[in-house]
């Protein structure tokens, strides 16, 4: 892996989505997402921002078109495929190391491998100290970092993130945001991050997807960011470009 | 923390303290009341107490008979309720096929059915422990089962993006969030089975603490029934005091959050 190149990764083709008997969420929604590549996905709440992270990850099925990972139809959650939920999945009856470790003892590796695999993780997250807690005495940035930690420690391919720094105060998220665009392009894996937050788009990707409430359903508009220095060099929080950016993706949301 | 610790064991000390002192006003009272009653189905608790240490090898060995009824009645009962339960709350399936079969006989007073099964498998230990459980098992299915539908969608999620399959859900998510209620249904099902047990005794039975009693209350010996009122509490009292350090060991993941 490493540098990204043109491979499609991720795809969502002529995707229809309604929940239930619901109005339709999604229809005809195309969206490529390429090996590699650092995406942002904004919009407005309720706008179904949640379930394309789902449909990507194999967790929804849609009713028309399909979602393909490397060319083939997701039908279930893929091991190639990492997502961290909204409110973080952690089991409250298990310590922070044992929820660091239980996607890879769902996933059967070996116990030796495992402790490395979460010791290393726990060590580079800072969460050494707080291993043995369990997730009700931990703050919302801890938590947060254990649940990153169970993702990076599977070491897949695609990571999928729903709003992960919604949570945390905003010196906690200054510090995860550089440190998810770093792990991100250390691994050189694919990211999707769904955020409501403007500026962590513009910081944390290369390609922003954006739901526009005025668009109709099943369109995404994209843009690239001007800022993009690279993976793992993220833009300057003053940098007046990366300001300018930020309006430019506002003014769009609110037409 | 050190302090916060005394703290909270003086808080400790302070209610067992405060527990003392109510039973011995209760105590006082009752030797009150039954010395200006003169009654003989009211003894005081000196005299109860007196019958009560002079009977202590027989109470002792009916209560080894009762207790061991009433642990065989709930082992089966949660052997057999909590993992149905379980099932049922993980398998939308399993749940409309059970659920509404035991929410529907779980109100239905089987005590009644006490005389037919003693007609139908005798009056040996089966027919007891057949009753009894047949009460504990729909109690603790109801618990168990309505504990673990709790499961937050979101878990579910969670667990499914992680690649869990249906036996790692059970075993990572139903059986540990189901725990503590298998507790509760332990702790109320362990009350009913004596309860359940006083009556059972009493028909066609030599031993047991509810045979005992029965048979000093036709001999008129008021002060022994109450002796054995006495172990049948301490029985249940014991049951409790077990299951407390059990309680205290399967919830201290939801408890840790009050110490803090």
């Amino acid at each position: 892996m490493g540098e990204m190149d043109e491979t499609t990764h991720l795809e969502l083709c002529g995707v229809d989505f309604r929940y239930g008997g619901g109005p339709a969420l999604l229809s005809g929604l195309d969206w490529r997402i390429g090996r590699g590549e650092t995406w942002a996905l904004l919009g407005p709440s309720g706008c179904g921002k949640t379930t394309l992270l789902y449909l990507l990850a194999g967790m929804r099925i849609p009713q028309r078109g399909n979602a393909q990972y490397a060319g083939e139809a997701l039908r279930r959650p893929r091991p190639e495929i990492g997502l961290v939920l909204q409110d973080f999945g952690l089991l409250p009856w298990l310590t922070a190391a044992a929820n660091v470790e239980l996607g890879m003892r769902l996933r059967g590796l070996a116990p030796a491998e495992r402790e490395t695999r979460r010791d290393g993780w726990l060590e580079r997250l800072g969460l050494r100290a707080v291993a043995r807690q369990y997730p009700v005495q931990l703050s919302g940035g801890q938590r947060q970092r254990v649940a990153l930690a169970r993702l990076l420690a599977l070491q897949t391919e695609a990571l999928l993130l729903d709003e992960p720094f919604a949570a945390v105060d905003e010196l906690t998220r200054e510090r995860l945001q550089e440190t998810l665009g770093l792990l991100v392009a250390e691994l050189g894996a694919t990211q999707v991050l769904v955020t409501h937050s403007v500026e962590e788009a513009a910081l944390l990707a290369q390609h922003i997807a954006l739901i526009l409430e005025a668009a109709p359903i099943g369109e995404i508009t994209v843009l690239q960011n001007p800022c993009w220095q690279g993976k793992g060099s993220l833009p300057a929080r003053d940098d007046p470009d990366y300001f300018a950016f930020c309006r430019e993706i506002r003014s769009l949301l609110k037409r | 923390m050190n302090v916060r610790w005394n703290a909270s064991g003086f808080a400790r000390w302070g209610r067992w303290n405060v527990l003392l002192l109510e039973l011995l006003v209760f105590v006082l009272i009752w030797e009150w009341v039954a010395a200006q009653l003169g009654e003989p189905a009211l003894p005081p608790p000196s005299a109860v107490l007196r019958e009560f240490w002079h009977e202590r090898a027989i109470l002792w060995r009916h209560l080894l008979v009762s207790a061991r009824r009433v642990l065989l009645s709930v082992a089966f009962s949660i052997g057999i309720g909590a993992p149905l339960a379980i099932l049922a709350a993980s398998s939308p399936k399993l749940d409309r096929a059970l659920s509404p079969l035991f929410y529907f006989f779980h109100p239905v007073p089987k005590v009644v059915f006490l005389p037919i099964l003693l007609l139908l498998v005798g009056l040996g230990e089966d027919s007891k422990l057949l009753l009894m459980t047949a009460i504990l098992v729909f109690q603790i299915y109801v618990i168990v089962r309505d504990a673990a539908k709790q499961v937050p969608a979101q878990t579910l999620d969670s667990m499914a993006s992680l690649g869990a399959d249906r036996w790692q859900l059970l075993r990572f998510v139903y059986v540990p969030v189901s725990l503590p209620a298998i507790v509760t249904a332990l702790k109320v099902s362990v009350a009913i089975a004596i309860a359940v047990l006083y009556i059972a005794e009493q028909t066609g039975s030599l031993e047991g603490l509810g045979a005992y009693i029965k048979n000093q209350f036709q001999m008129v010996q008021y002060a022994k029934v109450y002796s054995g009122a006495l172990a049948m509490s301490a029985l249940g009292l014991a049951g409790f005091a077990l299951l407390s350090v059990l309680e205290s060991r399967v919830t201290r993941w939801q408890r840790i959050e009050l110490e803090d």
